[in-house]
């Protein structure tokens, strides 16, 4: 141990030891490729040279032109000759649009439980902490799976199963903030002035917590995005004719021997949306607010 | 450790176990005709009939839940109609091939997380810890069906030095404990550098050093063994989430375990199978957290002994 090792593990530190800052360059980056990412996702139509599943069977598998394939097909062609770089950018609108649907429902369910948690006390108490001990119970993959099964794949019940991932995070942040901030001056006093609970937690307890809410979501999305991508992967996600990164993947690893390209470049985009919404996250947390480190 | 701490945290998880086949019970039912789906469309209708009686589909809504109860406890979960055999045969040949992956991940795990998380509390805020929270970062950023695919192109395609799929050899088994047990080990490596570092700030290490004992000595005896709690938390999730884990590994590396069955069997729709394999991952779960419990109370006696909050 290097002796100033030792002096800090000599000074009694109140405070969590926290992490080192992450280098600016990287949270620029991280912005900036999000900000490309967005914009993909968004002008999608205007980017992409052909439909993404617009299919030419003469030019099937074609590298991307960069390495010597046909002109016009950046990131080359895949099995049923569609368009690689197409492809990407409308799977990465879909893939965003359901990962933030998702994300939106998930928080927006748990904090609605947290507020009724934290309002009612209680048997409503009770009851969510008995929903979290038991949504702990079953692996979410595993659950998720089973209800695809069970009902059958739709993409509303897809969207609604990525929701319930990790409401339970927002329910116990949210329950947490507001029983807190049921002991502070301000709603203290707009309860004695005869404000229903739900204009004061809507328009004067949200507000105050939001931050730490976007906090938990920017934390909460990386997972979303893999678990979407993930199931898609599988074939029991999105199914074609709409696309996705996972299904990319999925379709392009069999032909990972002629055609790597195919499966690497969405891939590829899957990893740096993640690494960057997990790295604006942590920057976020640590200028919005310390109460959600863990 | 005492009896009641026990046998309250064993009852805990019976009553999980129950509410978690209650739980697909309503599922099952809020998603339709279950003969239809736990029996082959084609199954004569004698047979439907029979099956009717036997899981008591006749009777009102309680004795039909007390009978599927029942017939679970029973280990009947209805019969796979790819093959006719009984699901809960189906699924269970798969265990071992799961086992082995899961174990050798963990293995991978540990062996990577544990040294990194510790290296990392240790050297704090040097190139080490550095690049160990990179590692835990980028971990979690690489999906593991991409992960796995990378490893592919690498290992089977342009140096082929693995085979790519299949289990006939331990080098087949090589690649999917490396993509499961790396991500592991990024989460293994957060959490135990986390828990370092707490210890490594408390006064008791502090005489430890003062008593001038040697590196190795502070660290094996004195500070794991008080760092230990969320780390075996931290483990024992990512054994009662072995299964869920399986899923795309197994898939990718066409590794014929449980996670690739769960794949077909919710493809095609084959009911039965999948609720084998939900109780199952539940049983998985309810048993790590309980094992984790009993841990907890080896580990630091202030749990569960009656004298808790006093010792403190």
């Amino acid at each position: 141990m290097s002796n100033q090792a030792v002096v800090s593990s000599i000074t009694p530190t109140a405070k969590a030891p926290r992490n080192f800052r992450i280098p600016s360059v990287l949270i620029s980056s991280a912005m900036g490729f999000l900000l490309i990412a967005a914009l993909c996702a968004v002008f999608a139509n205007v980017l992409a040279p052909y439909g993404y599943n617009d299919q030419n069977l003469l030019y099937r598998l074609k590298p991307p032109s960069f390495l010597g394939g046909p002109q016009g097909h950046y990131l080359g062609t895949d099995e049923l000759g569609r368009d690689v770089f197409s492809r990407l950018v409308f799977s990465l609108r879909f893939s965003l649009i359901i990962a933030i649907a998702g994300t939106l429902i998930g928080a927006g369910f748990g904090t609605l439980l947290g507020f009724l948690a934290a309002h009612f006390r209680g048997v409503c108490d009770e009851a969510l902490s008995a929903l979290i001990d038991f949504q702990a119970a079953i692996p979410f993959m595993i659950f998720a799976l089973a209800a695809l099964a069970f009902f059958g794949n739709s993409i509303l019940l897809f969207v609604t199963l990525l929701g319930l991932y990790g409401w339970e995070v927002y329910a116990r942040l949210v329950r947490g903030l507001v029983l807190s901030a049921k002991e502070l001056g301000y709603v203290e006093a707009l309860r004695n002035l005869g404000f229903h609970p739900v204009r004061i937690y809507g328009m004067h307890v949200l507000p105050n917590i939001a931050g730490s809410l976007l906090v938990q979501i920017t934390l909460n999305l990386p997972g979303i995005i893999i678990l979407e991508s993930g199931l898609s992967f599988l074939g029991l996600g999105i199914q074609p004719p709409l696309t996705s990164l996972g299904l990319m993947i999925g379709n392009g690893r069999e032909f990972m021997t002629t055609a790597w390209w195919t499966a690497v470049a969405p891939g590829l985009v899957i990893f740096l949306t993640a690494l960057s919404v997990t790295l604006v996250g942590d920057w976020l947390r640590d200028r919005l607010d310390a109460s959600t480190s863990t | 450790m005492n009896v009641r701490f026990l046998i309250a945290r064993t009852l805990r998880a019976l009553l999980t176990l129950i509410l978690v086949v209650t739980f697909v019970f309503v599922m099952l039912r809020l998603a339709g005709d279950p003969i239809k789906m736990l029996l082959p469309e084609e199954t004569p209708a004698n047979v439907i009939e029979q099956y009717r009686a036997r899981w008591g589909l006749d009777a009102p809504i309680y004795v039909q839940y007390v009978s599927y109860i029942s017939s679970v406890l029973r280990g009947d979960f209805g019969t796979s109609f790819r093959d006719g055999r009984p699901a809960l045969e189906v699924v269970t040949e798969r265990i071992p091939a799961t086992a082995t992956l899961g174990f050798a991940g963990l293995i991978v795990a540990l062996l990577v997380g544990l040294p990194a998380g510790i290296a990392a509390a240790m050297k704090r805020n040097s190139a080490i810890d550095r690049a160990v929270i990179s590692f835990a970062v980028l971990g979690h950023s690489i999906p593991t069906f991409f992960f796995g695919i990378l490893l592919i192109l690498l290992f089977s395609m342009s140096l082929r030095w693995l085979p790519s799929s299949g289990s006939a050899t331990w080098a087949h088994l090589l690649m999917p404990a490396c993509t499961i047990g790396l991500w592991n080990a990024a989460t293994i490596a957060r959490f135990t550098r986390a828990s370092m570092l707490d210890v490594l700030s408390k006064p008791f290490m502090r005489t430890a050093v003062a008593n001038g004992l040697p590196l190795s000595w502070r660290i094996l005896g004195y500070a794991l063994p008080n760092a230990a709690i969320p780390i075996v938390t931290i483990i024992g999730l990512i054994v009662g989430q072995l299964l869920s884990g399986a899923v795309i590994v197994e898939t990718v590396f066409a590794w014929p375990g449980i996670g690739r069955l769960t794949v077909t069997a919710v493809a095609a729709r084959e009911v039965a199978v999948v609720q084998t394999i939900v109780f199952l991952a539940a049983l998985t779960m309810v048993a790590a957290n309980l094992l984790v419990d009993l841990l907890y109370g080896w580990l630091d006696p202030r749990i569960g002994s009656s004298t808790e909050g006093k010792s403190r």
